[in-house]
């Protein structure tokens, strides 16, 4: 089965570029949430081939099983599969990068700040949420809480109106005009283009087998 | 509320790059000059972020998608922000995937931009509190439109996955009542104390920046806290 | 005759919702003078400070740098030779790694590559913070990122360095050091400030703004000790007498 194939070859490409196990497994950990509700939907809503078990009103078949793993597997080894791509790389040249490969420079520039301020923001909201549980606000699903918490992204909203008028004047007297220049120092040699070959053809084989 | 990768057919994630690259050329280049990318980058900065806040329901909770917010807040620019968020959120939290960037945009982009439409014309009429009103519709028909586009994708790659629709629509409609309330609350509330953030999209330049240079009032005796905004994020009226 | 930096003449400005921001500020101010500029929040400090690189410009009044009206044609040498910082380093800074940003000037003046370096090199190493050019802003301590948004700023060698609230949300320790840092600069500086200690070793002269007017402007020394103005714009305890 080739996804399996490729959900080895995406193990074993994480193997060698040195990337600590743990750390994957614990993005493996999260993205399986939204992938295993999936599997066990298809494991008992598919239908063909041999009945294999069957628990009151759900019927397990054999391509559902079939169905379900090429779902997990697939989904999994692309998962792990992008780990070796960025996993090890900083985050800023994997955007500069982006403009190396013809990305338009507004596209860019809209990632590289954004990439800025959300570390910014989440700051901010943290000392907004403190703000109210220190008022009284306790969290909870009802109306009120709900309420609250809008009126409070409309209050990080006001402030953002206004601190992007900042670092518009900030960059606007250092000389900004529209477009960014950057400087980045990375070279791509013979064997990085056969490397990032080799990830492609993997990731385009997983898709259509 | 977004696909990850290797459940979608290529046929349908080819086309959604196709779709979004085209409507983000479109948009970038008719609907900006590029003074206004730094902030445009900015509020999708804070988008972002608000949309990590998580609503407890029950033993589990949900994360905000906030894709109608984007709508009134952004106007058409909301669709680059959501591709932008969305690249952001594959490259740096590995969640999302990254084949289905372009097909998770549309699905989340366009109905930010038919709320956008939606809330234009609901704030021109004469209804009493149509901020608040229109702004919670705008929430929670951009969530709804958001699982239709998704179920649509989900149906058009196979037979496969035709069952798994009931679902992902159950399991999302109590983010439709979330979003109704939050954007509301949040529409209504910006209305009064910055009415420039729902101002169509655009931010205007040259406004009032020494203000954000004072501090915070302080707040005063609780009978006066309701002079300022900021007391209003409590929900008010109980001093 | 000394040179002239900067020279105001009846320089008025009022925000689009109408509240005035300045009302009619004439000064001039010395080449290699270290001024500072006081007031009470909302004076007009900011204000001021932003017509000075022409981020705002009033239809009433003037503004002169170095000699030469602040005018669209010739607003990037303006913005070369004067240099802003911003009160708050997060707005300054905006780039994802230090070098990036401090090389942001220098590249959009049109720089080739090994001039940006040097720029950079230098820049960061007159702030004391070299080696700090592949961290991210956003993992710096408050101190560290005050200098590295002089560092952006100084990168494109200016004349003139106008810095808004400089201590501001700084430890003492760290505070201190920063004075000591300005105090090597021997640039033009324009100082605005309600920290009146900086005041005290950084400037020569002073100006006290209030409600968008300039309501003193003198030697520091005279100034500092007049309790009574100090207090009537709040710049002192009100019982300080």
């Amino acid at each position: 089965m080739m996804a399996m194939v490729g959900l080895a070859v995406a193990l074993f490409l994480v193997f060698i570029s040195r990337i600590p196990f743990g750390f994957v497994l614990k993005h493996l950990a999260r993205v399986s949430i939204f992938i295993f509700p999936l599997c066990v939907l298809i494991l008992f809503t598919y239908h063909q081939g041999d009945e294999i078990a069957r628990f009151y009103f759900l019927t397990v078949t054999s391509g559902g099983i079939e169905h379900a793993c090429l779902i997990a597997v697939r989904a999994l080894a692309a998962v792990i599969l992008i780990f070796p791509l960025i996993g090890t790389m900083r985050f800023d040249v994997a955007i500069k990068a982006l403009g190396k490969l013809k990305v338009p420079n507004k596209l860019v520039q809209m990632l590289i700040f954004t990439y800025r301020y959300i570390f910014v923001f989440i700051e901010e909201v943290q000392r907004m949420f403190r703000a109210l549980t220190s008022r009284g606000f306790t969290g909870g699903m009802n109306g009120r809480t709900l309420r609250a918490t809008g009126r409070l992204i409309g209050m990080l909203l006001v402030r953002t109106l206004e601190r992007a008028e900042r670092v518009y004047n900030a960059m606007v007297s250092r000389g900004y005009e529209g477009n960014l220049g950057t400087l980045v120092e990375f070279k791509i040699g013979g064997g990085d283009i056969l490397k990032a070959a080799i990830l492609i053809a993997i990731a385009i084989a997983l898709n259509v087998f | 509320m977004h696909i990850s990768d290797g459940v979608l057919s290529p046929q349908v994630w080819i086309s959604g790059y196709v779709i979004t690259v085209a409507l983000t050329a479109y948009v970038l280049a008719r609907k900006t000059d590029t003074s206004e990318l730094p902030k445009l980058s900015i509020i999708t900065a804070a988008l972002f972020v608000a949309s990590l806040i998580h609503i407890p329901i029950g033993p589990t909770s949900v994360h905000l998608v906030l894709t109608g917010l984007a709508g009134i807040t952004l106007g058409l620019l909301a669709f680059p922000a959501v591709l932008v968020a969305l690249i952001l959120q594959a490259l740096l939290f590995q969640h999302g995937g990254i084949t289905t960037i372009g097909i998770n945009t549309i699905n989340l982009g366009l109905p930010a931009l038919a709320v956008y439409g939606l809330f234009l014309l609901g704030t021109r009429t004469n209804i009493r509190g149509k901020h608040g009103i229109f702004g919670g519709l705008a929430g929670g028909m951009a969530v709804a439109l958001g699982i239709l586009l998704l179920s649509l994708s989900l149906l058009v790659t196979g037979e496969h996955l035709k069952d798994v629709i009931p679902f992902v629509v159950v399991a999302h409609l109590p983010l439709i009542a979330i979003e109704a309330i939050v954007v509301g609350a949040f529409a209504g509330f910006v209305r009064r104390v910055s009415p420039q953030v729902l101002k169509n999209g655009r931010v205007s330049s040259n406004r009032q920046i020494c203000r954000t240079y004072l501090p915070d009032p302080p707040l005063g005796p609780a009978g006066q806290a309701g002079r300022y905004p900021w007391s209003d994020l409590l929900g008010g009226a109980h001093h | 005759m000394s040179e002239r930096a900067i020279s105001i003449t009846n320089l008025s400005h009022t925000y689009p919702d109408g509240t005035p921001g300045l009302r009619g500020i004439s000064l001039d101010i010395i080449r290699g003078e270290s001024v500072g500029v006081i007031g009470p929040n909302g004076a007009g400090k900011t204000t001021l400070l932003l017509h000075l690189n022409g981020i705002f410009m009033s239809k009433n009044g003037n503004v002169e740098i170095l000699g030469k009206e602040i005018r669209k044609e010739n607003i990037k040498g303006i913005r070369r030779s004067v240099g802003l910082v911003f009160q708050d380093p997060n707005d300054q800074l905006f780039m994802p790694t230090v070098f990036d940003d401090v090389a942001f000037g220098p590249l959009n003046m049109g720089y080739s590559e090994a001039e940006v370096r040097q720029c950079v090199a230098r820049a960061l190493d007159w702030v004391g913070m070299t080696g700090y050019e592949p961290r991210s802003p956003h993992h710096l301590g408050v101190g560290e990122k005050k200098r590295i948004a002089i560092a952006t700023v100084l990168a494109m060698t200016p004349e003139i360095l106008v810095i808004d609230e400089p201590t501001a949300n700084l430890d003492p320790g760290s505070k201190w050091s920063l004075i000591e840092l300005l105090r090597g600069l021997s640039i033009t500086k324009i100082i605005a400030t309600h920290d009146l200690e900086l005041v005290r070793v950084l400037c020569q002269r002073t100006i006290v703004l209030d409600k968008g007017r300039v309501i003193t402007d003198g030697t520091t020394k005279h100034i500092l000790v007049d309790k009574p103005l100090l207090c009537a714009h709040e710049l002192a305890p009100p019982n300080a007498t």
